[in-house]
């Protein structure tokens, strides 16, 4: 069971990204603007609610006369809302210098064909080369089977969790799709902590944030919504290690991580905020764990 | 003799990793085309092994277009203990280079085609042996069971490497220069005696 507490992606550490910018102009503090204007200010697009003259604050702190109209395409896959990705034709490449140790790298909801990232010192170089393929390949083996076996949908969920771990690193990520447009829902880097073993009896879930109302004539009105992940991880923990799991788990208290329970299933890997952490301590060695982590949509 | 082939061209080769879209229908296409090819490939090989002139090895030759031989290593057949990743690379690996192979056949022979009818040929040599190439087996069908399939593609590749190398050889030792500076294209009988007789011909010195 690995917990990756991600680190912030700013400007400081997104050097490079081909994803141009939005058409949508910069906010200028001497521009005037009409209600229903769009303007660009740091990663956000605002829309203007009022007219606005003589600005006196910027957009993210005028409440007022402006709204929030989320990240734009660019940073969309920085922003914490897993289903608002960001889009690109055939390719995003990316180059960032984190300057704090990076172990692993997750990539959810992304449509892709593959994902390579690599890994470079300053001094040896590319110290690690690695790609990975959005086919959720069936069991193959033989020409027949990849000529015949079923084609599954492709992986939504690709980590890299076996990162060198080098503060001083450049890692670059390139994602990629055959004459198709490439998506990416977010992207999610920092330090892989093990915790303990997931064992059988997790217990994962989906919330909907759909609303389904019936009438009194039995009408049905559909509401769609987002959905999110949840699960309830069933862990055995070395009992020594304990009582750092615990300060751990007070560290990243309201702080979203990714909580991989099996790197081979995807279905065990959500990304969100623990709600409830609770340990018995069964055993001399084993403690029995249950993690319970909300999904974010 | 001078003969006017013409190759099918193979459709670009299925991929699950980048088109599983279209995967199915890629496959399907790929496969009964390369039964058409396979014809027309024997034809070339037969055209090849009977009418064409003995080739030398001799001299300094160079590769006309730079296209290489097909190296085993571009048809590496994967086996069972391999990941599925790694089988599905594998076997895509083979079937973009079968359909590279499919494109640059065809520009080999319509290089022979237009050095046969600008040149003429080289004289036979009573000396060299004919390359026979060993002619590709008819290629995995769908109809058949996993085993079988199975086999016809060993089967298949291993006949494509070796008709595929054979022709390239064939066509380019039809094809060489010797010494730039002595003849710009294709030699003529006479130029070849005029060279042989200097003794100067070393038959394994090829140069790219």
């Amino acid at each position: 069971m690995k917990v990756i507490k991600a680190i912030d992606i700013s400007d400081s550490v997104l050097k490079e990204s081909n994803v141009p910018y939005d058409d949508t102009p910069q906010w200028s503090i001497s521009e005037v603007y009409k209600i229903g204007d769009k303007v660009v200010y740091g990663r956000n697009e605002y829309v203007a609610v009022n007219d606005v003259e003589n600005a006196q604050l910027t957009p993210d702190i005028d409440r007022v006369n402006w709204l929030d109209n989320g990240s734009i395409n660019r940073y969309r896959m920085f922003d914490n809302i897993i289903s608002n990705p960001t889009a690109n034709d055939t390719d995003i490449n990316l180059v960032f210098e984190p300057k704090v140790s990076v172990s692993a790298i997750i990539f959810l909801d992304v449509f892709c064909s593959e994902i390579t990232v690599r890994v470079i010192d300053p001094l040896i170089g590319v110290i690690y080369d690695k790609t990975q393929y959005g086919a959720d390949l069936p069991d193959i083996k033989s020409f027949y089977d990849y000529h015949n076996a079923p084609v599954n949908e492709n992986k939504k969920v690709i980590s890299f969790v076996d990162l060198p771990d080098l503060s001083t690193a450049t890692i670059e990520v390139s994602i990629r799709n055959h004459e198709r447009d490439v998506s990416c829902g977010e992207l999610l880097m920092g330090v892989s902590r093990e915790i303990g073993k997931c064992n059988y009896g997790t217990v994962i879930g989906l919330r909907s944030f759909s609303r389904k109302e019936t009438d009194e004539f039995g009408r049905v009105t559909v509401v769609k919504r987002k959905n999110s992940k949840y699960a309830e991880y069933d862990i055995d923990i070395e009992t020594k290690n304990l009582a750092s799991v615990q300060r751990f788990f007070s560290d990243i208290d309201s702080v979203p991580c990714v909580f991989i329970g099996n790197e081979t299933m995807e279905e065990l890997l959500v990304y969100g905020f623990y709600s409830d952490f609770q340990a018995t301590i069964s055993f001399p060695q084993i403690s029995k764990c249950t993690l319970r982590v909300e999904g974010l949509i | 003799m001078i003969q006017d082939f013409t190759i099918t061209k193979l459709p670009e080769p299925p991929s699950r990793s980048t088109k599983p879209d279209t995967f199915f229908q890629d496959s399907s296409l790929f496969l009964d085309s390369l039964i058409k090819f396979r014809e027309d490939v024997n034809r070339v090989l037969v055209y090849l092994n009977t009418t064409t002139p003995n080739f030398w090895i001799c001299g300094k030759l160079s590769e006309p277009n730079n296209l290489k031989n097909l190296e085993l290593e571009d048809f590496l057949i994967p086996t069972p203990d391999l990941t599925s990743t790694e089988f599905v690379i594998r076997v895509e690996r083979i079937l973009i280079n079968i359909y590279n192979s499919s494109l640059n056949f065809e520009k080999f022979l319509n290089l022979h085609n237009e050095s046969l009818r600008n040149r003429g040929l080289v004289s036979k040599s009573p000396v060299r042996h004919v390359d026979y190439a060993m002619g590709v087996i008819y290629p995995p069908t769908r109809t058949q069971t996993p085993d079988e399939f199975n086999k016809s593609y060993e089967e298949f590749l291993e006949g494509f490497i070796d008709s595929m190398n054979t022709t390239y050889r064939t066509i380019w030792y039809l094809n060489f220069k010797m010494f730039e500076e002595v003849v710009g294209g294709n030699l003529k009988d006479e130029e070849l005696v005029d060279v042989l007789s200097v003794g100067s011909i070393d038959d394994t010195v090829i140069v790219n």
